[in-house]
């Protein structure tokens, strides 16, 4: 496929499309909502197998191309029928760099960050979660997890 | 991108911004200069808020910066609304 962060219309239909491209997605309600001219959300979840979700937040612009991403959250992530708490991030701001590194987590541009018991709860997430994570990203997210 | 869109873009972002000082009563700007500062926020639960907060105030400085600039470059250095204004009905 064409690079999704190539137009606004790309990143659409490749977040449309999701299920059909990767087969570890079971279910998706990302929205990619545009606001302005040349602003747009993406908000909704992503469903894998065994219950995990991933929410998610972004912030797009696309005033010059490649549309790029500007901010985001990659939020509750539920396991089991059980939701833990678990943190959004956001690079580059200042609070939650700290935090990242007084937990001493890798700093990547894309990750998805999830509270500490959920490793303990559900030994397999770890694993689950790194796979999902390697089938969203691909070229253009650093495997992270 | 010509003013009317730089504008729309504007408007969206101000809508964010003013649920946010709705929601933590302080006006953008005095928010902004106090977490560039680096001031911490009070209360954990507001991290993701200000994170937010400060991102969609950088892009409105941005658009705004551009707005400027796109009408004085139509004004040609006379402050005329001529050829700015593109009334809605």
């Amino acid at each position: 496929m064409t690079d999704p962060f190539r137009t606004p219309e790309d990143y659409e239909i490749f977040l449309y499309t999701l299920r059909e491209r990767y087969s570890s997605v079971r279910h998706s309600t990302l929205s990619f909502i545009r606001r302005g001219h040349s602003l747009a959300r993406v908000t909704g979840e992503i469903h894998f197998d065994h219950d995990i979700r991933l929410v998610i937040l972004e912030r797009l612009v696309f005033d010059r191309l490649p549309l790029r991403i500007d901010g985001y959250g990659y939020g509750k992530v539920a396991a089991r029928q059980a939701v833990w708490d678990t943190e959004r991030l956001k690079l580059a701001e200042p609070h939650l760099l700290k935090r990242l590194r007084r937990q001493d987590l890798p700093l990547q541009p894309f990750q998805l960050l999830v509270g500490g018991d959920v490793l303990h709860r559900a030994p397999d997430f770890h694993g689950k979660a790194s796979k999902a994570h390697r089938h969203l990203s691909e070229k253009y997210i650093p495997a992270s997890l | 991108m010509t003013a009317q869109e730089i504008l729309a873009d504007i408007h969206a972002l101000e809508e964010e911004l003013l649920e946010l000082e709705r929601k933590y009563g302080l006006r953008s700007e005095i928010f902004y200069a106090a977490y560039t500062n680096g001031e911490e926020p009070e209360n954990e639960n507001w991290v993701l808020d200000f994170s937010e907060w400060a991102s969609v105030y950088r892009t409105w400085l941005a658009r705004q910066a551009e707005y400027r600039n796109e009408v004085q470059r139509m004004q040609g250095g006379s402050p005329s609304l001529k050829g700015l204004i593109r009334a809605v009905a």
